[in-house]
């Protein structure tokens, strides 16, 4: 029995990538990763959510439904999380989700129907439902309970999609370690087993364009110490995209063909979106495919054909808006693609052959790095990094591994010209602490006003507003006086924390960055969400129970009228018993058919079922012997 | 030349005259031992890790940059300024004459750079000042501020004072 395991008493770690439409979860046990497969089998699972009549489904079971129940079935969360509902992609976006979205205050809300009841949930609840959903494998896998975890977010994320992702662990339960970004993550798993070959370091890209967003970084990796130099990306661009242009497509072509309009039909959009994305998958290992649909809309069916050079024509200024990222990159660390030792392709959406040969072709025609594997990367990567920070016994092949990754964007404070004062550059290592200088410019002022931005334009509106602060109580005094000295920290997580001291009076003022935008959650709200996620997590257990009653009263009934018609031993009154009571159950199901009863009723139904069963048996077999 | 309390090359423990590869060497084996994430298990001195790894940061940031590096020897840098291109080429053009190294300019060549020079923060940069000038910053909703800027002040800020 081990004793310090029981004295932590926290388990092993885990690392979860959090992905747009697939996640996946990974573990450092026994001196390697092991990437966890789901009750399913799959060792990804589908970033979804689905709200019943019978409860609520998360993963694989959630995907299954999509087509019957779209407008309850949630997915793309982390394409909302963190952002306003007034933001231009919120807006475009729900034009092509099922499901309904409304803004509470300027915070997106999704709407479902869950239990006949009409309820919101933040991306944020809908995101922790599918981290609960990945601890859960983990758990299952490692056979004891999990709380700590390392969740990756693309490295392009802003301060507030980073902090509501943490919220996401938050609620969800867990003890969130660390936010990693996912390129720095695939990095690892790309750099683990090199480490010891790097004399004299390697500087290695990192293209990771996943199902939702898209991310390039640059590493230079040299004895262990993983040291990002540049990332850039987008933060909304991925698979889903490329989907939404071929579901577009589509959807004119059967208007042209048959007349009919079916983009205000929400199952009939499901099914063809699903049969695209396996359609997008095929077409990266085949020349044409074709979609076969039986009665998609209003008796139609829709079958066609598409040929991978009319799939890449439908996308090709996403594909070479991938490029430019590319460059920034290379010009943000001062390197030359000449000196790039090698390029990993990280993410579902690298399979894609055109993008592979843009990115070859910028590249002068060099050799792609396809060694790890392009859909687990992210998850291997966040796993080590558990595993380090978790400090598990057996970590002796990463104990000298050390990430050292960098903000993403410039943060900076509003000037009274409207410009952008960067306070931290984009790019930059942390931890990091930055300190600026300030004072009054009236005499007996004593309040001073900090609008918070970050963004890489030099007009500070044009950024995205964080968040203003007021510092308060500043002594009275000539202007000019008083030494503010405000401070800019950025932990590990990439995260902001803001902090004011005034030197002049030797006062301490706590700030904190107050929230004007009215989009992230308090503390009062989490806590009530992580309330609610308990009572969820019971209710599906709940449901569970349900389920299996209902199934052992199905499977009795049905086993009675088999059982009863093969009989020829049994006299007449006695079967027409059995078969009236084993209609009545079975009429009974179908009537709740889309409804759980509580479990007193099916046990109450058997119970009544087998009193009129048993005792005829028990008679028949008794006469038999 | 006057470096604050503790210049940037003793924080990463290597002399003024070192190559960019020993920069990288003693900045890597720094923060290997101090950054905050080898340092989970003793959470007493993980506050005292993070100010260690970040006057590291500090240091590296500005030695590894050739430019930063040419303008800090000169004793002009400031943190809190991106660095004038221009500037810095003029800078070490100037430091590399004073070293009397091969490449030689004419009093003329030089007054031609300067000039162009000029002429560039007149045109793009109209927030140049010198090393002691104090400049305007910050009004907004009636609350306004003034940032001042003297690089001698935020030398000792970026590289000791904030710690």
């Amino acid at each position: 029995m081990s004793i310090a395991f029981d004295a932590k008493g926290e388990g092993l770690a885990i690392g979860i990538d959090l992905g747009t439409t697939y996640s996946c979860v990974g573990v450092w046990q026994h001196g390697r990763v092991e990437i966890i497969a789901n009750d399913q089998g799959n060792r990804t699972t589908p970033s979804y959510v689905a709200f019943t009549n019978n409860g609520r489904l998360i993963g694989d079971a959630a995907k299954n439904q999509v087509s019957m129940n779209p407008i309850n079935t949630v997915f793309d969360a982390k394409r909302l999380i963190g952002r306003k509902f007034s933001d231009a992609s919120v807006r475009n976006d729900m034009k092509l989700w099922p499901f309904k979205v409304r803004g509470v205050g300027d915070k997106p809300m999704i709407m479902v129907n869950y239990n006949n009841v009409e309820k919101k949930f933040a991306a944020e609840e809908i995101s922790s439902m599918v981290l609960i959903k990945m601890r859960e494998i983990a758990e299952a896998y490692i056979g004891s309970v999990v709380k700590n975890a390392v969740v990756t977010v693309p490295a392009h994320f802003n301060d507030l999609q980073r902090q509501a992702t943490k919220n996401a662990g938050v609620i969800a339960g867990m003890n969130v370690m660390r936010i990693i970004n996912e390129p720095t993550a695939a990095a690892i798993a790309y750099g683990l087993d090199k480490k010891g070959s790097t004399v004299g370091g390697k500087n290695v890209l990192i293209f990771d364009f996943g199902g939702g967003t898209f991310d390039v970084s640059l590493l230079k990796i040299e004895e262990g110490v993983f040291e990002v130099k540049a990332t850039a990306g987008d933060t909304h661009l991925g698979g889903e995209d490329f989907d939404n242009r071929m579901l577009d497509h589509f959807v004119q072509e059967f208007k042209r063909k048959h007349e009919k309009d079916i983009s205000n039909n929400p199952k009939a959009l499901r099914r063809l979106r699903t049969s695209c994305e396996r359609a997008k998958r095929t077409l990266s290992s085949t020349a044409q495919t074709t979609i076969e649909i039986d009665s998609l809309f209003e008796g139609t069916d829709f079958y066609t054909t598409i040929t991978r050079a009319r799939f890449e024509e439908l996308n090709m200024d996403h594909f070479t808006k991938c490029m430019e990222p590319v460059e920034k990159c290379l010009r943000d660390a001062k390197m030359d693609k000449s000196i790039i030792h090698d390029v990993v392709l990280v993410g579902g959406s690298t399979r894609i052959p055109k993008v592979q040969q843009l990115l070859q072709d910028f590249f002068n025609g060099k050799e792609l790095c396809k060694s790890i594997n392009p859909d687990e990367a992210v998850a291997y990567g966040a796993a080590v990094q558990a595993a380090i920070l978790g400090g598990e016994g057996d970590i002796d092949k990463v104990q000298d591994l050390l990430l050292l990754d960098v903000t993403p964007l410039s943060l900076g404070i509003e000037n009274f010209k409207g410009q952008m004062k960067v306070v931290v550059p984009r790019n930059t290592t942390i931890p990091t602490k930055k300190l600026r200088l300030f004072t009054t410019v009236e005499s007996a002022q004593t309040c001073i006003k900090f609008p918070v931005y970050e963004g890489e334009r030099t007009i500070a509106k044009e950024n995205r507003l964080l968040g203003t602060f007021k510092l308060k109580g500043i002594g009275i005094a000539e202007k000019g006086v008083p030494e503010v000295y405000v401070c800019f920290e950025i932990d590990a997580n990439g995260i902001l924390i803001v902090s004011a001291e005034e030197k002049s009076t030797g006062k301490k003022s706590k700030i904190t960055l107050t929230n004007n935008c009215k989009r992230m959650l308090c503390n009062e709200e989490i806590k009530k969400m992580v309330k609610e996620a308990e009572k969820y997590k019971s209710e599906d257990e709940e449901n569970k129970k349900k389920l299996e009653a209902k199934l052992v009263l199905f499977d009795y009934a049905y086993n009675m009228k088999d059982t009863v018609s093969n009989l020829s031993k049994l006299n007449r009154a006695d079967k027409k018993k059995i078969v009236d009571a084993v209609a009545k159950t079975i009429r009974w199901l179908d009537e709740n058919e889309n409804r759980l009863a509580e479990c007193e009723e099916y046990k109450d139904k058997m119970t009544k079922l087998e009193n009129i069963c048993i005792p005829i048996f028990t008679e028949m077999y008794k006469g038999a012997s | 030349m006057e470096k604050g309390l503790e210049s940037y090359y003793s924080i990463l423990g290597v002399n003024s005259e070192c190559s960019g590869e020993e920069i990288r060497r003693a900045y890597r084996k720094l923060a290997m031992q101090w950054h905050p994430d080898r340092w989970t298990r003793s959470p007493c001195l993980l506050g005292e890790a993070k100010r260690r790894f970040q006057q590291i940061q500090e240091a590296y940031s500005v030695l590894s940059d050739q430019r930063k590096r040419t303008m800090y020897d000169a004793g002009l840098y400031d943190p809190d300024d991106e660095q004038d291109e221009g500037l810095c080429d003029f800078v070490q053009e100037l430091m590399s004459l004073m070293r009397g190294e091969q490449k030689s300019y004419s009093m003329v060549d030089l007054q031609a750079m300067l000039v162009e020079m000029v002429q560039g923060f007149e045109t793009s940069t109209p927030s140049f000042r010198g090393p002691s000038t104090a400049n305007f910053e910050h009004a907004q909703s009636g609350c306004a501020k003034r940032t001042r800027m003297d690089p001698r002040v935020d030398r000792g800020t970026s590289a000791v004072g904030m710690y």
